[in-house]
């Protein structure tokens, strides 16, 4: 029974690192131009793909591929922001929102013309399914991966947001956009830099979610989109350190919610997301560490 | 000589007006009060200047130079600074952020010596260096938003409104602050509601109404008649 409450503990953190890396892409952006970014999750698609046509068809060594999709997804985002967002800059903010939602339907779109609407078995290299018995606990080298990396990547972020110049203009940019500008901070900038630091994020969660789940298709990032925005829901909007908890939180949750049911409420893990999205939303809806906007 | 000089300024909100046909200059060195009525346009004269609203038709030269279509971070580059109204500080940043944040655009090696020299004039800026700036009181964020101007060296110093909001005691001793900031060089153009405080203040005074230019001169030479102050600074 321990080694049961072990194992899903181990399950859960495995999973919380990768809602709390997919969270953190989200609202990064989101912190600066309050936009709720759904084509995150088409970037979480695209970084999958990559991987798997850098992996498995080009046999592309792991640490090059990894460069590979990092500058790759690095790039999308810029594009993403001086094709879609750009001209809507100072527009109402529903209109982003919207282009937001188009974007993703054109990523789930053309990945869909471009592969095909069957998903692809994923295969990370061999090393990564390696599988590890500790006290009855079981892990492969893919979940020791999927922690590692994201705690190394929110460190160096909360380290860049924290400590850099770039870091606090971007703060000052989060909080009052008119004022960072008045300031002398080039705000275009900044916000390039959101957009290519969450996509860059991205495309390693959607190597993550590929080698976890062990299959890719063009409608996946629907879902990490979706657990992404719950998770930073949960944490607290536009909070950094609240996109980690929330993301974290999550992972626990719904793996202790399907460990602790009878087997057959597993199909309903996502009900189970929503649930707890309207949980918090009614008792607590700035999230658990959210702040009230500022008038 | 003039620092800044507006020429025929016009400024609209969509199709709502907000500064008609407006010319003045301010003399390098002085303090320049542009006073008037609330929606008299000073707020959007002072962002125009700094390049945050764009004018219809017009033209500002700064030393001399004409800046109309330059963006802002570049008019901050030139020394062209704005304290904004409501002081607009980083509330979430640390006091020590947020001066960094107004010396941004800088590369030089003078920036350490110009916090000691901002400390200085504010200590208690220093003491509360690694507070969060939203902790601060109304007068200590105003003496913030007036430090993190000073961050950026500039040469014309524009602030908005900086008695709102703020104890008559406090307000006094801002203003002693933008004095001797004023005897360091710089040069100070400000938009006042108040003109009790001003009066002995500054060098020389532009009144506005609607948008349109209505008097100008000493403050002595404005401030005197008393139906002047009742027309145009609403009592």
């Amino acid at each position: 029974m321990l080694t049961y409450i072990a194992q899903q503990m181990v399950n859960g953190f495995v999973l919380g690192s990768m809602y709390a890396l997919l969270a953190l892409g989200m609202t990064v952006v989101y912190g600066i131009l309050r936009l709720v970014n759904f084509a995150h999750g088409g970037l979480v698609t695209i970084g999958a793909f990559i991987f798997f046509y850098a992996l498995s068809v080009l046999k592309i060594n792991f640490a090059l591929t990894l460069v590979l999709a990092v500058l790759s997804g690095a790039c999308l985002g810029f594009l993403l922001d001086f094709v879609a967002y750009r001209k809507l800059r100072g527009g109402p903010e529903v209109a982003l929102l919207i282009t937001s939602l188009g974007v993703y339907i054109f990523i789930e779109n053309i990945t869909k013309l471009l592969a095909s609407p069957q998903p692809y078995a994923f295969r990370p290299p061999p090393l990564f399914l390696q599988r590890f018995t500790f006290k009855g606990i079981i892990f492969s080298n893919t979940d020791i991966f999927i922690v590692i990396a994201a705690v190394v990547i929110m460190v160096t972020f909360a380290v860049f947001v924290k400590r850099t110049k770039l870091g606090i203009a971007m703060r000052a940019t989060a909080e009052r956009i008119e004022t960072a500008r008045l300031m002398g901070i080039n705000t275009n900038k900044v916000i390039v830099t959101a957009f290519v630091l969450g996509s860059a994020i991205a495309t390693i969660t959607g190597f993550m979610w590929g080698a976890k789940y062990g299959q890719i298709s063009y409608d996946m990032g629907f879902m990490a989109g979706v657990k992404a925005f719950v998770a930073t829901v949960i944490g607290g909007v536009g909070s950094i350190p609240g996109a980690m908890v929330g993301g974290f939180l999550l992972g626990f949750a719904e793996i202790l919610l399907v460990g602790a049911l009878p087997a057959g409420f597993a199909e309903y893990r996502d009900a189970f997301v929503f649930t707890i999205l309207l949980i918090v939303l009614l008792l607590r809806p700035t999230g658990l560490m959210g702040r009230k906007e500022a008038l | 000589m003039s620092l800044l000089k507006v020429n025929n300024l016009h400024v609209a909100y969509g199709k709502i007006p907000a500064v008609t046909d407006l010319s003045f200059a301010v003399n390098d060195g002085q303090i320049v009060a542009l006073v008037g009525a609330n929606g008299a346009g000073k707020s959007t004269v002072l962002k125009t200047i700094v390049g945050v609203v764009k004018p219809i038709s017009g033209s500002i030269f700064f030393s001399g130079t004409d800046i109309t279509s330059w963006s802002a971070d570049r008019r901050v580059r030139a020394g062209i600074v704005l304290v904004p109204e409501g002081r607009q500080i980083f509330t979430t940043l640390s006091v020590y952020e947020n001066l960094l944040v107004g010396a941004y655009h800088r590369r030089d090696e003078q920036l350490r010596h110009d916090f000691e020299w901002v400390y200085t004039l504010f200590p208690v800026l220093k003491e509360r260096a690694h507070q969060t700036a939203g902790t601060l009181s109304g007068g200590e964020q105003q003496m913030l938003a007036l430090g993190r101007a000073l961050m950026a060296r500039p040469k014309l110093l524009l602030l908005d409104e900086p008695s709102l909001g703020l104890a008559p005691l406090v307000v006094r001793e801002i203003y002693q602050m933008i004095t001797n900031i004023c005897k360091t060089g710089i040069t100070v153009l400000l938009v006042e509601q108040n003109i009790n405080i001003i009066i002995h203040l500054v060098d020389y005074v532009y009144v506005m109404q609607t948008g349109e230019l209505k008097l100008h001169g000493t403050p002595q030479e404005v401030f005197t008649g008393e139906d002047i102050k009742r027309a145009y600074l609403g009592g």
